[in-house]
């Protein structure tokens, strides 16, 4: 039997953990027939930080990571295009655009492993402490935490003032005023307290779009991948994939009904912005979309090219793909 | 091997190569390497190594260890604990043991803008034990309180010692600190009544009749003003939403350097003497995060650690006494092994532990108690014989007195400890009132 | 040996440079925040990095001061020739230690360089804190291995004591 180490910085009770990496080790060992086991360490148990789980999964310290390749922003320079302001609405269908994009245009990429899974979270929106944003001028002068490097942009493009901090600050900054809210997808919110320490909360209608969304990618050492046995090869390739993307995105996304419930059953206020509302935001968010093709024509890209590729494939997969259960629905 | 032995084999290297004076971060850091290239062969190991000093030095959650450091450099250079003491021993000079509870005093007004003991008990020895033994105080009385008021500087927010368990656990710096301010306050009356009593009971030790206490003079009254807006700055700054824990240690440490600056005392020299302290004592800590890291690493590997939290949640024994168990083995360990180490060492693998069994409580609470508790077997352990280092400070500043009177001079704080920390064991609602109240 | 502590000191002056530098970027950003609203969006990034770079250079000062502490209370009895030669064999290792983080940085430094690693928000490049670490890191290794040939000059094992009456005079 051959042992795999997965590793990942999300903990331990987190649903990502339990929902998506354990489900997903548990049905390679299970068809692998035990011949394939995974030791899991949650929490970067194993030392680094998130941003070098990719050199390590490259490197061979472990065998198997789940990172967020966004962290390092200069490095997969052509992924982030799926991290633009209103790009998609549904994570199942933008995971599959997200797959098809990196074996089409982007391949290189993620060449120094083996790839097994593009996926992207669930619709990103605001959670605000003391004002609603129904409209893009509701956001002037409110001090907003932003996740990545496009979307902290976008947020100074909307009149906010962008505060860059990690994560699991995000409850103490929130308590104590040092942000008016933040911007995370629901699925995050429970674990960060976002449910306590706000009281509104605005979505994007589907319709219109989502404000954004995160990549994230599952790789393995392409030494161990290549060291496998024939059908066991068979086995992670089974478990890999388009449909094993799509399926993280759609399990990701569904999470996001658990942390919807938690504003809900406080009584805090949950607004939908109207596709209509939502134009003036997409249009003082359009220059994080130019800024980013003039960035990719400057590395030597074609940015437009680039951009067009991406919305034409979560189109065409948000067409096959059916409408997302969470966010709002649920 | 079995992974319970690899375990065990991996600690003994740890401790033989301790013994014998290798330097506690190269002792983690080889037992660590030879534990991990044990399990993984030399290949993951290499390329671990490629990132881990980044990884672990270039954190802004960390940072705030060096600003807090040199904070306490500028603090101390910067001539302020002069008139803390001058003020404190105007406040509290009339009482029987007056100046010994003016040390006090004035050690936890220091320890409430530097967040260690060393800085505390060196800064506000060198001017009150002087005074102190001018004014007849035994050599044991007046060393073995500045020992114990030293630790006032951990046990008031900021504490490098809290910092330190907030990041390992995960926890909240600013909830911590909230959660110390009580039990530090409380710490300082104990060790006030300690001396009270003390005085009492064993004469000798302090003058029978004080003399009339220094006058409160303007220059007394000015010196608490700085020690004061520094303070209201930094704590007022992050309750109040204004910064967060490690940028409100940038305004400690600019702040500090500026009063420094204003009084007067901040030459070109002293102002590299705080950058060459801050180097020593942060490069300490920081090689000693680097060797814990390879150990932790090659633990996790065992997955001993792991399974160690399950196990002992299925003993089914009462959860205090898990903590006791716990706190106890700090106080043996601590006897002859820095309190830093031992907790980057202990707090990964017992925190699980504690994290896994039901108090009764919600987990953060748990969390934050455990640290406040912890903190206290800390603060005892730099004092307990048979190797205290603010007793070793403390009475390195005192040429003529004997080691030997020192600790026994420290007894009093000592029994002090144990009560209060049985006090915070069964009401974990005295550290966590305040946490309750800020947020 | 007085080449090595003169380096080992501007490590630590450069070190003590970039703290401060951080504290100031800190306090501006955070001024501008709570007051105009312009505040600098990354300065936690930059914090951050340039911390890395501060702890680097720490590192040569010391062990010169031989402020890498250790227990002392197993050999407290034994006679002061045997804690030396304990205390050589210590340098060894931290040279062994020093010279494999220098080594190993050196390629991780690489890796990041031809990555084009960046910080998230403010892009900066990640290289550049390599290139301060592995100096100090070979700088480290080679006062530990001159300590382990030459002996520690008369500097006593980082006396606390020590340090702190000189720190409050
Ligand atoms: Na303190
Ligand atoms: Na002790």
């Amino acid at each position: 039997a051959v042992t795999l180490k997965f590793h990942t910085f999300m903990a331990p009770q987190s649903n990502v953990w339990l929902t998506m990496h354990k489900a997903w080790m548990e049905k390679v060992e299970k068809d692998s027939g035990g011949r394939i086991k995974f030791e899991g360490y949650p929490a970067m148990q194993l030392g680094g930080t998130p941003v070098q789980l990719y050199d390590q999964a490259k490197d061979g310290v472990v065998d198997v990571v789940w990172t967020l390749p966004g962290n390092t922003a200069g490095r997969f320079p052509r992924i982030e295009v799926f991290e633009l302001p209103f790009m998609m609405n549904n994570a199942e269908a933008t995971s599959k655009a997200y797959w098809e994009y990196v074996q089409t245009v982007a391949q290189d990429e993620f060449k120094d492993t083996q790839v097994l899974a593009l996926q992207v979270h669930g619709p990103g929106m605001f959670h605000t402490k003391n004002k609603l944003i129904k409209t893009a001028d509701d956001l002037r002068g409110l001090k907003v935490r932003g996740p990545t490097r496009q979307i902290t942009k976008m947020l100074g493009f909307l009149g906010a003032t962008p505060v860059g901090m990690p994560l699991p600050q995000i409850p103490d900054a929130l308590s104590k005023g040092t942000i008016d809210g933040c911007v995370i997808p629901w699925e995050v919110v429970p674990s960060v307290k976002v449910d306590e320490l706000t009281k509104f909360h605005s979505e994007f209608d589907p319709a219109g779009g989502a404000l954004y969304t995160t990549t994230f990618v599952m790789a393995m050492n392409k030494a161990k991948y290549n060291s496998l046995a024939p059908d066991l090869k068979k086995v992670i390739d089974a478990n890999s994939g388009l449909e094993t993307s799509a399926w993280l995105g759609k399990v990701q996304q569904g999470n996001d009904a658990v942390g919807r419930k938690t504003a809900v059953d406080r009584k805090n206020t949950i607004h939908t912005i109207s596709a209509a509302d939502a134009q003036e935001f997409k249009r003082k968010a359009r220059l994080v979309e130019v800024e980013w093709v003039e960035d990719m024509n400057k590395r030597g890209f074609d940015g437009k090219k680039l951009l067009d590729t991406a919305k034409s494939l979560i189109e065409k997969h948000g067409k096959s793909t059916p409408a997302a259960a969470g966010g709002k629905k649920a | 091997m079995t992974p319970l032995a690899l375990t065990a084999l991996i600690f003994g290297i740890m401790l033989a190569c301790m013994a014998v004076r290798i330097p506690i971060a190269v002792s983690m850091f080889a037992a660590g390497a030879i534990g991990y290239v044990m399990q993984t062969g030399w290949a993951p190991f290499s390329f671990f190594l490629n990132t881990q000093a980044f990884a672990r030095f270039a954190s802004y959650d960390l940072s705030v260890i060096p600003l807090f450091i040199l904070m306490g450099h500028f603090a101390t250079k910067g001539g302020i604990s002069k008139s803390l003491f001058e003020f404190a021993a105007a406040v509290m000079g009339r009482m029987k043991g007056g100046l010994a509870m003016a040390s006090l005093l004035a050690c936890a007004a220091f320890g409430a803008i530097s967040g260690s003991s060393v800085a505390t008990a060196a800064t506000i020895t060198s001017v009150a034990l002087p005074e102190m033994r001018r004014h007849g105080y035994s050599g044991r009385l007046a060393t073995g309180t500045l020992a114990a008021g030293g630790t006032l500087g951990i046990q008031l927010p900021p504490s490098i010692v809290l910092v330190i368990y907030a990041i390992l656990t995960e926890q909240n710096i600013s909830k911590l600190f909230a959660a110390a301010i009580v039990p530090g306050i409380i710490a300082m009356i104990g060790y006030m009544i300690a001396v009270g009593l003390y005085v009492r009971l064993v004469p000798g030790h302090a003058p029978e009749v004080e003399e009339a206490p220094p006058p409160m003079t303007l220059r007394a009254l000015m010196g608490i003003v700085p020690i004061a807006i520094i303070f209201l700055l930094v704590f007022g700054g992050i309750y109040g939403g204004f910064f967060t824990p490690t940028e409100g240690a940038a305004v400690g440490a600019s702040t500090t350097f500026l009063t420094a600056l204003l009084k007067g005392e901040m030459t070109l020299k002293k102002f590299k003497e705080c950058f060459y302290g801050t180097a020593v004592s942060a490069a300490m800590i920081f090689l000693i995060f680097l060797g814990a890291d390879l150990m932790n690493a090659a633990l996790a590997l065992t997955q001993v650690p792991n399974q160690l939290a399950q196990v002992v949640g299925s003993w089914g024994v009462a959860p205090l006494l898990v903590v006791v168990a716990i706190l106890l083995f700090y106080v043996v360990l601590g006897a002859v092994m820095d309190e830093l180490s031992m907790l980057l060492l202990t707090i990964p693998i017992f925190f699980p532990i504690i994290m896994g069994l039901d108090f009764g409580m919600p987990r953060e609470s748990v969390a934050i108690w455990f640290g406040i508790v912890v903190l206290m077997t800390v603060g005892f352990g730099l004092i307990a014989p048979p190797v205290g280092l603010n007793v070793y400070i403390v009475n390195g500043l005192a040429k003529d007195v004997p080691m030997g009177e020192t600790y026994r001079g420290v007894m009093p704080f000592l029994i002090s400890d144990v009560l209060r920390t049985m006090l915070f064991l069964f009401f974990p609602i005295i550290p966590l009132w305040l946490v309750g109240f800020i947020s | 040996m007085r080449v090595l502590e003169s380096l080992a000191k501007l490590c630590a002056i450069l070190a003590g440079v970039l703290l401060t530098g951080i504290t100031l970027m800190t306090c501006a950003s955070l001024i501008g925040r709570n007051t105009t609203g312009h505040s600098i969006v990354g300065a936690f990034e930059l914090t951050g990095v340039a911390a890395g770079a501060a702890i680097a250079l720490f590192m040569p000062l010391c062990q010169i001061r031989r402020g890498n502490i250790i227990v002392d209370f197993f050999t407290a009895s034994l006679p002061e020739r045997v804690n030396d030669k304990f205390d050589r064999i210590g340098a060894l290792l931290l040279f062994v230690v020093f010279a494999l983080l220098a080594w190993r940085s050196t390629l991780g430094g690489i890796n990041v360089w031809q990555s084009n690693s960046e910080t998230q928000i403010m892009g900066f490049p990640e290289w550049v804190v390599y290139a301060f670490m592995v100096p100090a890191f070979a700088l480290s290794a080679l006062i530990g291995l001159w300590q382990a040939v030459f002996g520690f000059g008369g500097t006593k094992p980082e006396d606390p004591v020590a340090a702190a009456q000189e720190a409050v005079q």
